[in-house]
């Protein structure tokens, strides 16, 4: 076995450190006090922060909602159909979000195979808030059942079965015993999903477009004000990197009693 | 087919940046130029203006940069980004709606059509904001703002607006007569003469932190050339308009 | 309190493992075999978190499975008190919640007070409730034998199932557990099935023993009947007190 030579070593993971945070220093401190107060003052920023906020965090109710039975079922099942969901999990990770974009777009579009149904309902998905939410759903939910999977994995089976013998039903043991257990995990997951929303560009550019206080979120936004405007770009990204701190502070903060009392 | 005449030396090359609307007739415009140039090679690169105008303020290494709009190539002469400038080819505004779309005329946007246009910096979307203006002072006010009302979608390249249209997710979108021209799902709408916008492309020599390049210069040069002329008139783009 | 009988028929058919088993269980059985003969599976099936593949399972009157007419009850309607190996207690739970964790569910809806006072009772009755705050982490291995049968005895359980429960433990806690094993098991009236390996706990029971080889019973019978005249090897071997049990301890670790 090859061992790594230290001070190798340490400048390799130094300098991963510094390309973290050199961008970010650069974004804080090529921003003046008239950037701010010119983002501030943009009619695009709030209405963008807002819709942000908003959709991303319908996703991850979303998410979160659908994600926990989905990620009880595959980190208990060791069938097949389990191991191919597991593996598909990878598939809107990896995919270009501009790719989601135009398969969303072919799912739910007009001539798409659900949308020409909606459609005939009278219901357009593409260009509204919902599109949005749905994109970032697709490309951030998996993030947070693949740590779901996983938290729920690391929590020994006995304590489920004992739960049952004890009376619990299958979903009252999955809340009581395995949730509780697995909090840290999950807000691991929640916080990255939730993230991967607020950051959604590509998808949400193609399949829900790019319409102000409907469907501009805040990368959209950035880009938008980008084509004009660099240092309000700036300030705009800046605004969404403290929004994304924030709210990954909120759920860790959120989850901290529970990964406390199952230590 | 290229690869007949031999690999060219991989230091001759030219990096364009190109306008979306030019996606298409740049390929053919390399191609006509390799017929006199065999060794060298012209490497575009496609987005809206306004983002390579951006990019090229910031140091991207582009030789040559066509824009769909005077405004990102002025602004770059202005601030000595550019050696040589000048328009090249013109292209037109139009409103495209699928081909097979039961839509005659610009009044059957009015009621509950959707509609995508590019946002206020891409040159698309400045053109059509012209459109709407002039709408508005000469014929009808109330349909300018219907038109207004039904957009969806701001996009930030003519590719992405023309993709919707010819995919029917919307009604219309706000593009170029060589996008129609170049896509059979695309149909445009005829307009009067006096709401038509023309639009004229311009082509600057990128000044470079080092020498001056011949190859960009030459490529410049072919592109004012009768030989470019043609390539883009086939490609559904006019002449540039007299000095 | 009149006890039911346990009439147990479960098959396994799978891949790598081929179990069928018939037991009556009366009272208290020290089900014994060597390692991989089924025991777990067994008793997990009893308890109705592993299904079989057939067979029936009756607790007197009551079908709690039965293949051929499709009858499955849940492990939570079976009323049955389970230890599993290593305890099982829940981590985020204090001692006292965990053993009232059982009064949550189930027809007899107590509100919180009386929940809390019948837990600290049956602690009490197992001399734990001194480790009532106390979280499972923090607990000696006997300790958390004694807060494990406190929970699975809280909800009155018609069969009680013992999955080693005294593997885990040192020397010393286990002598002092198997005391309190045999008074509990001596005082239950309702079947209860005790896994082991240890010849001590058949002993100490005072329980007839099934021996389970290869997922087949090949002797059944009080420990006296079995040592006189062992149907296998591995009974001779089990039964044999004259030699001391295999040292399963570690070896002494070499001086740093």
């Amino acid at each position: 076995m090859i061992r790594p030579i230290p001070a190798l070593g340490a400048v390799l993971a130094g300098s991963l450190v510094g390309l973290y945070l050199l961008p970010l220093a650069a974004l804080v401190l090529s921003v003046t006090g008239g950037d701010i107060s010119r983002a501030v003052a943009h009619p695009a920023l709030a209405p963008a922060l807002a819709l942000s906020l908003r959709t991303s965090a319908v996703a991850m109710a979303a998410t979160v909602a659908a994600g926990l039975p989905l990620a009880l079922y595959l980190a208990r099942s060791r069938g097949r159909v389990a191991r191919l969901l597991l593996a598909l999990l990878d598939l809107p990770i990896v995919l270009p979000p501009a790719v989601v974009g135009v398969a969303l777009l072919a799912a739910f579009g007009r001539g798409g195979w659900l949308g020409a149904w909606l459609s005939s309902l009278g219901i357009h998905v593409p260009f509204t808030a919902l599109a949005v939410v749905l994109a970032q759903v697709v490309v951030a939910s998996p993030f947070f059942v693949k740590a779901a999977v996983s938290a729920i994995r690391s929590v020994p089976n006995d304590l489920v079965d004992v739960a049952r013998t004890l009376g619990a039903s299958r979903t009252a043991a999955a809340v009581q015993i395995v949730l509780p257990l697995a909090a840290g995990g999950l807000a691991t997951g929640l916080g990255l999903a939730w993230a991967r929303a607020l950051g959604e560009f590509g998808a949400t550019l193609i399949f829900a477009g790019n319409l102000p206080g409907t469907t501009q979120t805040l990368p959209l936004a950035i880009y938008t004000v980008l084509e004009g405007d660099l240092s309000l770009a700036i300030a705009f990204s800046l605004a969404a990197a403290l929004t994304a701190v924030v709210l990954l502070a909120l759920v860790r903060a959120g989850a901290a009693p529970w990964t406390r009392r199952a230590a | 087919m290229v690869a007949c005449s031999g690999q060219p030396d991989a230091s001759r090359s030219v990096t364009v940046f190109a306008a979306a609307s030019l996606t298409r007739v740049l390929p053919a415009l390399a191609l006509a130029f390799a017929r006199t140039h065999t060794d060298v090679r012209i490497d575009p690169v496609f987005a809206g203006s306004q983002i390579l105008r951006m990019q090229i303020e910031h140091g991207a290494p582009a030789d040559v940069f066509l824009s769909a709009h005077a405004r990102h190539v002025e602004d770059l002469a202005a601030a000595g980004r550019t050696t040589r400038q000048g328009p090249f080819a013109t292209n037109e505004l139009v409103i495209a709606v699928p081909a097979d779309a039961p839509i005659a005329d610009l009044d059957d946007l009015a009621f509950g059509a959707t509609i995508v246009m590019g946002t206020e910096a891409v040159p698309v979307g400045m053109a059509a904001r012209t459109f709407l203006a002039r709408l508005e002072a000469t014929e009808d006010r109330g349909l300018a703002e219907a038109l207004r009302r039904a957009v969806v979608s701001y996009e930030p390249d003519v590719r992405l607006v023309a993709a919707k249209v010819a995919r029917k997710e919307v009604d219309a979108g706000f593009v170029y007569a060589t996008n129609v021209a170049a896509d059979p799902h695309l149909r445009a709408l005829p307009l009067p003469d006096h709401l038509r916008v023309p639009t004229v492309l311009h082509a600057a020599i990128v000044a470079g932190p080092g020498a001056p390049r011949p190859d960009a210069a030459s490529f410049f040069d072919f592109l004012l050339s009768d030989e470019a002329a043609e390539v883009l008139a086939d490609y559904g783009f006019g002449p540039p308009p007299p000095p | 309190m009149t006890s039911d009988v346990l009439d147990v028929h479960v098959t396994f058919a799978r891949r790598g493992f081929d179990l069928d088993v018939r037991l009556r269980v009366t009272g208290p059985l020290v089900l014994v075999g060597p390692n991989g003969a089924g025991k777990t599976s067994f008793v997990r099936a009893v308890a109705g978190i592993l299904r079989p593949d057939g067979g029936r399972i009756a607790l007197g009157d009551t079908v709690l499975y039965d293949e051929d007419a499709h009858v499955c009850v849940p492990p939570e309607t079976r009323r049955v008190g389970y230890v599993p190996q290593g305890f099982g207690l829940f981590p985020h739970l204090s001692v006292l919640e965990n053993v009232a964790y059982g009064l949550r569910h189930g027809s007899a809806r107590l509100d919180a007070a009386q929940r809390t006072e019948r837990a600290r009772a049956v602690l009490e009755a197992h001399g734990a409730l001194h480790l009532a705050d106390r979280r499972p982490a923090d607990l000696s291995g006997g300790e958390a034998q004694r807060v494990a049968l406190a929970r699975a005895l809280v909800i009155e359980p018609a069969i009680l199932l013992l999955d080693e429960p005294l593997a885990a433990l040192d020397a010393a806690a286990r002598r002092s557990m198997r005391t309190h094993l045999s008074a509990l098991v001596g005082k239950r009236s309702g079947p209860t099935i005790f896994v082991s390996h240890d010849v001590r706990d058949a002993a100490a029971m005072d329980a007839p023993c099934a021996v389970l080889e290869g997922g087949r019973i090949v002797q059944y019978g009080n420990l006296e009947d079995l040592r006189a005249a062992p149907a296998t090897p591995f009974v001779a071997e089990f039964t044999d007190l004259g030699t001391p049990p295999p040292i399963r301890d570690a070896p002494p670790r070499p001086r740093a």
